[in-house]
C-alpha cells in the first residue's frame, strides 16, 4: 500500500518551508526508518523517515516550498504503480510505468561549478539494519547490562521484565543475580553450564495486599525458569509457572493475549508474588563458629525459639532475608561468664608484685585504679553514668604537648612558596654528581644516586561505569576494541596535569604485567584525540625515554590496586587497579557497580598534600564523567 | 506545557572545539534514536567558529576567507536549520538532545521553550527580551541576542540555542548573521551595562530550563574545576 511522504507540521513560521533535499534517489529502495528527505522551516531542519519498506518516488524537487502537511513523495510497495496526483506538474525522474525495482533512477551528473564548497557530509543516510535476534548474554556483554540498568526505567522490547521464554537468558533484571549465579556460587551452574537464577537471595514481597505499584524486577528473575530440582506444585519443567495460583497474579490483561501471556510475576507491573522462597534442594553448608564453649554456658540453641530469618533489606515492598544458619555450637547464656579458674598460671608468691596486682577477684575499691570518678552506685545497685560533679581524670604527666608537635609537622609539610612543577628531572635519568676531583666514576655515581623519591600516597575508589561505557561506545564506533581503561585514565591524568600548570604533559603508560611487560609514552595525553593516544599506547618506548608522569597499570595483571613508584623530581605517579564490581545499592536495590582503585604517589617535598588531593580528585572527576575526555 | 516524567542530564563542557561537540551530539542523537542513551543538555562555549545551516551551504561572508584563515576561524557545515552564525568564547551554547516523543513535546513547544528560557535568563539581569517578526531567536528592542537552530531526526533533537553573554562582537561583522542583512547583534553584558559572569548565566539557564520544561535535571559539571584552576 502506498504511503504518502508528508511534510511535517512544525508550527513554526508561516506554514511553509523548504524541501532541502532528498536522501534517497527517485525509485530507490528504502527500509522503514531510513531517512528520506529533509525539510526546513523556521530554523528547524527535520529529517523525515520512511514509514515502511518500499520504493521512494519524488513528487517535489529539492528547493521547492511545500506547505505543512503536503505530500512531497510516496513510498510504494513492490509491484505498485505510481499514479500522479491531480494537478501535480512534477515530473519524476523515472518512468513510472516500469516496475520500480527494474528501473533504477539515472544518476544526474553533478555540475562541478554548482556544487557548494561547504557541503554537509551526511553521517548517517543508510543506517545499518537492526539485528534481528538479540545476542546471548556473555560476560563480555555485562557493561551493556549495567548501562541499561543505570538508565532505567527503560521498557524492554517485549514489554516484560524477565526472560521472554524458558531458557532465555537475554533478559536479566539484575546483573547481580546473573553474576552471582554464574560465578560466585559453585553450585550455581547446571551440568550444561546454564546459570541458575534461584537460591541466591530469597526475595519476597512483604505481603501481597500491601502491593502498591512498585516494579518487581528481582522477583521476576528469581521466580522465573524454575529448573532447579523438582517443582513444588507439579508444573512441568520448562513451563511458565504462575508465581501464585491466585487469579490476581494475572494483572493488566490488556497486554497479554490469553493463554500465551506470561503470568504477572514476570511482568514489569507489580503483582502479588510468591509468598515464600521455594527451597527445594540441599542447603549450602552451614556456618560454624570455632570458639571453645565455656563450661558455664547453657544450651542456648535449645532454649531459643526457632530463629527468624534475618532481614537484610526491607524497603516496605521487598525484603531480602537470609536463611538462619544452623547453630551447631551453643552460645554462652550470660555475659560475662562466671570465672571458674581465674588464670592458668601458678598462684603468685605471697607479698610478690604479682600478688599485689589487681585480678578478677579484686574488689573495685581495693584496686589501685581511679575508677571512682567513673561511676557511683545508686540504691538499686546499678551503675550510673558519669556526672559533671565528679573529678576529671588526672592528666597523665608524660602527655606530650600536642599542638606544637602538630604545628611542627604541618610546617614540615607545607612548602614555603606555592609549588610550580618544573618537570626537569624526568624518568630514570640520573644526573652525575659534581665531583671536585673531576674523576667521577659513572658506575659509582649511578649506584649512589638516589633514583627513587620518598613518596606518600593517596587512594580512592572511582566509579568506572562511565569509563566502561565510553570504552564500549568507542569500540562500537571504531569497529574494534575501544581504548583501554588505562588509556582513558592517562588522558584524564594529562588533563589534570594541564590544569595543574603543565600543559602538554607526556604520560608514561607502564604495564608491568608479565609476560608482556610494556611501556609506552602518550605524548600530550591531555590534548590529543583518543584515537591517537591508542596508537601511542600500542607503540613501545625505550626504558630511558623522557616523560612527565607515569601511570602504572596494575589492572592488566588483574591486581586490584597498587602503589606506583616515582622517580626523583617527579611530583606524581598514578597507579590504577583492575576494574572490578562491587555491590552497592542503587535506588534502594542491590546492584553491581564497576569501580577502579586509583593510588596517587606524590613527593611531599614537591607537592603539598592539598595539591595532591586536588589532583587526584580532578582525575576522579574526569573518570566519573569521561565524555569530557572526548572533547579537546 | 504538559508535565511528564522528563529527566535530562546537563553537561557543562567548558570551552570546546565545535567539531568535537558536533560529533558528540551526532553520537548522542543516534543513541537516542536507537532507544538507548539519555536526554542530554550540553552547555559549552566554543572556540571561534562559523557554522552553516543545512539549507545554506554557501557562507555569507563580508570579509575574504583568507582573513578567517589568518585568524584560525573554521567554517563548519552542519545539519541544523537556519543560516550562518558565529560561536565563540563568551557565548553560551545549549544543545538539547531530547526525544520529543518521550517528553510529549512538539517541535514548536521545544523551540519556544528554548527561547523562553533565554528570555527568562535575560530577565534575571533586568533585560526585557522577546520574539520578533524578523525571525526566530530572542531579540532585545530589535537587536538579536540569541539564535536558534535545530535538527530533528526520528523525533530526537540536536543543536539548540546560542545566547550572547559577552562574545567578541567584532566577529559577527565578518558574516551576515542568520542571513539577515540589517540585523544588529547584541550581548547580555552590553544590554546590562556590566560584566556578566558566565557561571551565573549557566546557573540561571539550567534553572529556567528546568522550570519551563518541568523536567528533572541532573547536572554534570565538567568545567568548574577547570575554571577554578
Amino acid at each position: 500500500m502506498a504511503n504518502d511522504l508528508l511534510v511535517p507540521v512544525l508550527g513554526l513560521g508561516r506554514g511553509e518551508g523548504t524541501l532541502v533535499g532528498w536522501y534517497r534517489e527517485d525509485g530507490e529502495h528504502v527500509s522503514a526508518g531510513d531517512l528520506v528527505f529533509c525539510f526546513e522551516s523556521g530554523n528547524v531542519a527535520v529529517d523525515v523517515e520512511a514509514p515502511e519498506d518500499g520504493y521512494v518516488w519524488h513528487e517535489a524537487s529539492a528547493g521547492s516550498q511545500p506547505r505543512w502537511g503536503e505530500p512531497v513523495g510516496v513510498v510504494l510497495a513492490f509491484g505498485e504503480t505510481f499514479i500522479p496526483r491531480e494537478g501535480s506538474s512534477f515530473a519524476p525522474a523515472a518512468d513510472f510505468d516500469a516496475p520500480p525495482s527494474m528501473e533504477p533512477a539515472a544518476e544526474p551528473e553533478p555540475d562541478a561549478d554548482e556544487s557548494p564548497r561547504y557541503s554537509f557530509e551526511e553521517y548517517e543516510v543508510r543506517p545499518a539494519p537492526a539485528p534481528s535476534a538479540p545476542e546471548p548474554i556473555t560476560p563480555a556483554a555485562l557493561p551493556l547490562l549495567r548501562r541499561r540498568h543505570d538508565n532505567e526505567p527503560e521498557e524492554p522490547a517485549n514489554g516484560f521484565w524477565g526472560p521472554s521464554a524458558p531458557g532465555d537468558q537475554t533478559e536479566f533484571d539484575s546483573p547481580l543475580l546473573w553474576r552471582s549465579a554464574s560465578e560466585a556460587w559453585p553450585w550455581g551452574r547446571d551440568d550444561d553450564g546454564q546459570a541458575r537464577r534461584r537460591r541466591l537471595l530469597p526475595v519476597r514481597p512483604v505481603s501481597s495486599d500491601e502491593d502498591d505499584g512498585a516494579p518487581a524486577p528481582f522477583a521476576s528473575a528469581l521466580n522465573a525458569e524454575d529448573d532447579w530440582g523438582e517443582d513444588t506444585d507439579g508444573t512441568p519443567e520448562g513451563e511458565w509457572e504462575p508465581a501464585t495460583p491466585s487469579p490476581a497474579a494475572w494483572s493488566d490483561p490488556g497486554e497479554g493475549d490469553g493463554e500465551d501471556a506470561p503470568p504477572a510475576a514476570f511482568h514489569h507491573h507489580p503483582a502479588p508474588l510468591v509468598a515464600e522462597p521455594r527451597w527445594d534442594d540441599t542447603p549450602p553448608p552451614p556456618l560454624t563458629w570455632n570458639f571453645e564453649p565455656t563450661p558455664a554456658s547453657a544450651t542456648w540453641a535449645e532454649t531459643e525459639p526457632a530463629a527468624e530469618p534475618e532481614r537484610l533489606f526491607d524497603d516496605g515492598q521487598w525484603e531480602v532475608v537470609a536463611e538462619p544458619a544452623e547453630w551447631d555450637t551453643p552460645a554462652p547464656a550470660a555475659w560475662p561468664p562466671a570465672p571458674t579458674t581465674a588464670f592458668a598460671w601458678d598462684a603468685p608468691a605471697p607479698g610478690s608484685l604479682a600478688e599485689r596486682m589487681p585480678s578478677w577477684d579484686t574488689p573495685v575499691e581495693a584496686a589501685a585504679l581511679p575508677l571512682a570518678p567513673l561511676a557511683s552506685e545508686d540504691p538499686d545497685g546499678d551503675w550510673q553514668p558519669l556526672s559533671e560533679e565528679v573529678e576529671p581524670w588526672p592528666a597523665a604527666p608524660f602527655a606530650p604537648p600536642l599542638e606544637p608537635a602538630y604545628a611542627e609537622a604541618e610546617a614540615a609539610f607545607a612548602p614555603e612558596a606555592p609549588f610550580v612543577p618544573t618537570f626537569e628531572a624526568r624518568g630514570d635519568v640520573v644526573e652525575p654528581w659534581d665531583d671536585p676531583a673531576g674523576n667521577a666514576d659513572p658506575v659509582a655515581v649511578t649506584l649512589a644516586a638516589p633514583a627513587r623519591a620518598a613518596a606518600l600516597w593517596l587512594r580512592t575508589e572511582v566509579p568506572a561505569a562511565g569509563l566502561v561505557e565510553v570504552q564500549h561506545h568507542l569500540g562500537v564506533e571504531w569497529g574494534g576494541p575501544g581504548p583501554g581503561v588505562a588509556v582513558l585514565l592517562a588522558s584524564a591524568m594529562g588533563r589534570a596535569l594541564a590544569e595543574f600548570g603543565n600543559p602538554g604533559a607526556d604520560v608514561l603508560l607502564d604495564t608491568p604485567a608479565r609476560p608482556e611487560a610494556h611501556r609506552a609514552i602518550l605524548r600530550a595525553a591531555g590534548e590529543r584525540p583518543m584515537r591517537e593516544l591508542v596508537d601511542d599506547a600500542l607503540s613501545h618506548c625505550p626504558h630511558d625515554a623522557l616523560f612527565d608522569c607515569a601511570l602504572t597499570d596494575f589492572g592488566a595483571a588483574g591486581v586490584d590496586e597498587g602503589v606506583a613508584p616515582i622517580a626523583e623530581g617527579q611530583p606524581f605517579g598514578l597507579a590504577a587497579g583492575s576494574v572490578r564490581d562491587i555491590l552497592s545499592f542503587v535506588a534502594g536495590r542491590p546492584a553491581l557497580s564497576p569501580v577502579v582503585t586509583l593510588t596517587l604517589s606524590y613527593d611531599p617535598a614537591l607537592v603539598s598534600p592539598g595539591d595532591a588531593a586536588w589532583f587526584l580528585g580532578r582525575v576522579r572527576a574526569l573518570c566519573e564523567a569521561p565524555h569530557a575526555l572526548l572533547a579537546a | 506545557m504538559s508535565a511528564a516524567n522528563r529527566t535530562i542530564k546537563v553537561y557543562e563542557l567548558g570551552q570546546t572545539r565545535y567539531r568535537d561537540v558536533h560529533l558528540l551530539q551526532q553520537r548522542l542523537q543516534q543513541q537516542r534514536r536507537e532507544g538507548s542513551g539519555v536526554d542530554s543538555l550540553l552547555l559549552t562555549e566554543h572556540v571561534p567558529v562559523f557554522t552553516l545551516g543545512r539549507a545554506h551551504p554557501e557562507p555569507k561572508l563580508r570579509v575574504p576567507e583568507s582573513l578567517l584563515e589568518s585568524q584560525h576561524i573554521e567554517i563548519v557545515p552542519t545539519e541544523r536549520g537556519g543560516d550562518i552564525t558565529y560561536h565563540g568564547p563568551g557565548q553560551l551554547v545549549a544543545y538539547g538532545i531530547v526525544d520529543l516523543r518521550g517528553w510529549g513535546c512538539s517541535v514548536v513547544d521545544f523551540v519556544g521553550g528554548l527561547e523562553d528560557t533565554a528570555v527568562s535568563v535575560l530577565a534575571d539581569w533586568g533585560i526585557v527580551g522577546g520574539r520578533s517578526e524578523l525571525g526566530r531567536g530572542v531579540w532585545v528592542e530589535g537587536r538579536k541576542i540569541a539564535s536558534v537552530g535545530l535538527n530533528v531526526r526520528g523525533g530526537v533533537t540536536m543543536h539548540g540555542i546560542a545566547l550572547n553573554v559577552d562574545p567578541n562582537m567584532e566577529h559577527f561583522q565578518y558574516i551576515t548573521p542568520c542571513g539577515l542583512e540589517d540585523v544588529v547583534m547584541t550581548s547580555l553584558s552590553y544590554e546590562a551595562h556590566k560584566a556578566v559572569p558566565m557561571p551565573q548565566v549557566i546557573e540561571s539557564f539550567v534553572y529556567h530550563f528546568r522550570r519551563i520544561f518541568e523536567c528533572q535535571a541532573e547536572e554534570v559539571d565538567l568545567s568548574r574545576a577547570r575554571a577554578a584552576s
